[in-house]
């Protein structure tokens, strides 16, 4: 479970900007998968780094799994796995099964423990094949599997996407939504997608609308679809539209 | 084509990560200072590349990449030859092999090692400064993100390029501070994109769980070996059989 308790934060170097989050409150409840939308600016990405611990609320409390993400850092490093919108500022390691070992060294997990452990997370994303290829050979595609496998390795119990969508053709991305729900079954993980692609939108579980720092809206899917607020502030799956107008002409 | 490593089967890449760049140090220090004379650097570096053509290593890149430094051999070349009045090419060829097998030795060495044995040079390397309080495993982390980095902005160099090429941007042509200033439209975005990734790496190694001050283990241990130490010694034994020659 992640908890927002009346949370307020403000971006220090960015004092004269309006962005500001100003006592948001909510929750989030594992094995669902969360989509976080909202226009350029609207906080999304800053929520996200929030939950993960990479930063501390000026007020109130965010609790992850039941720890306190300004007190317990370390903890939360483990509970929260995030992957950045470009796989190629977060691979670490020259060769996969290196870039994958890195977050088990930083959990000092012993040495004889690792190849078990990368070999098992490879298989599972379909990267065996490439442990020893050098990072800078693998593609668009295979370095984004990288980056989801460099995390699941840590046995994260959250997973953080940020605009994991927004790179990729109509195919991947239809082959990134069939992984999520896989990995939600199988490894009984919380999910968080950060998108402002509309088409994403039927494929979260509950979604959250953030403009210009503040929540404005928490529903489902289908609550969004019906709620008109929307409209203004995202823009909204085309089906959804054409549905929309298909309801209104037949009334 | 750049200098990265890629990994194979062999011998010259099984060499212990420190042996590795001890050996690349005293080749380096042979070619700078030990060797004398075209003949004795023509040697050493031949014997560099047999070696390296033994232990699989792909010379391409490392000869391809010498095109970026031919202006600087020409100089040099230029310069040595002219140096005691009238052209000498001995001279002249003695000072761009030093130069050829330095950059060869230093190419040789990203070649075979990947970026973890890399790591475990580094701080070996600077294992000594510890003592003064500095953070010797953290001074590693930097030098060789640097290298791994190399790849990605050197593409992304490419990318400006264009995008500013399209724009209408001149790159190339002129002389001296022209030069200089003309390549300005590239070098002002290239380095505000290096600023931008090396703040999205931070981040993304923070959430991956590292941090300064926190013990980590370590994916490989190097431990050294009879075939290091042979190596070693092999190599210091042409450097030997060289300055006798």
């Amino acid at each position: 479970m992640i908890l927002f308790d009346r949370v307020s934060f403000r971006y220090k170097s960015n004092e004269e900007t309006s962005f500001a989050i100003r006592e948001v409150s909510f929750s989030c409840r594992q094995n669902l998968i969360h989509g976080f939308i909202g226009g350029n600016g609207s906080g999304k990405s800053t929520y996200a780094r929030l939950i993960a611990g990479l930063l501390h609320p000026e007020a109130g409390k965010i609790e992850v799994c039941g720890l306190d993400t300004s007190a317990e850092d370390a903890q939360i490093h483990r509970k929260v796995g995030i992957i950045f919108q470009n796989p190629d500022n977060q691979i670490v390691g020259t060769t996969v099964e290196e870039d994958i070992a890195f977050g088990l060294e930083n959990l000092a997990i012993p040495t004889n423990d690792m190849p078990e452990k990368i070999q098992q997370i490879a298989e599972e994303m379909g990267i065996e094949n490439l442990l020893k290829k050098p990072v800078h050979h693998l593609s668009g595609g295979q370095k984004q599997l990288l980056c989801i496998a460099s995390v699941l390795v840590m046995q994260p119990e959250w997973l953080i996407f940020d605009e994991p969508t927004s790179h990729l053709d109509p195919w991947s991305r239809r082959n990134f939504w069939k992984m999520l729900e896989i990995l939600k079954q199988q490894r009984q993980v919380g999910i968080i997608v950060i998108s402002q692609v509309s088409d994403d939108f039927e494929n979260f579980d509950s979604i959250r609308l953030f403009a210009d720092g503040d929540l404005v809206f928490t529903g489902s899917p289908e609550e969004l679809k019906v709620a008109n607020m929307a409209d203004g502030l995202i823009h909204l799956p085309e089906k959804w539209q054409f549905e929309k107008l298909r309801e209104a002409e037949n009334a | 084509m750049l200098i990265t490593f890629s990994p194979k089967e062999s011998f010259l890449y099984s060499i212990n990560p420190v042996i590795k760049g001890l050996i690349t140090l005293f080749l380096i220090i042979a070619f700078s200072v030990i060797a004398s004379g075209p003949v004795e650097l023509g040697i050493l570096l031949a014997t560099v590349v047999i070696f390296s053509l033994l232990g699989r290593v792909d010379l391409l890149p490392i000869i391809f990449s010498l095109r970026k430094i031919f202006f600087l051999l020409f100089i040099v070349g230029l310069i040595q030859g002219f140096s005691q009045g009238e052209f000498d090419f001995l001279l002249a060829l003695e000072a761009i092999l030093r130069i050829v097998g330095v950059f060869f030795s230093a190419g040789i060495f990203v070649t075979i090692s990947s970026q973890t044995e890399l790591m475990y040079f580094w701080e070996q390397t600077f294992r000594p400064l510890a003592l003064f309080g500095l953070p010797a495993r953290e001074l590693a982390l930097v030098m060789v993100i640097a290298v791994r980095f190399l790849p990605v902005i050197l593409s992304e160099i490419d990318r400006i390029r264009i995008a500013q090429m399209a724009r209408g941007a001149k790159l190339s042509g002129g002389f001296g501070l022209s030069a200089v200033k003309s390549l300005l439209p590239l070098m002002i975005p290239t380095l505000s994109l290096a600023i931008v990734r090396a703040g999205d790496l931070a981040l993304a190694m923070e959430a991956r769980g590292y941090c300064v001050s926190r013990s980590r283990t370590r994916f490989r241990h190097y431990r050294v070996e009879f075939i290091d130490l042979l190596g070693l010694l092999l190599c210091l034994g042409i450097i030997f059989a060289l300055m006798k020659f």
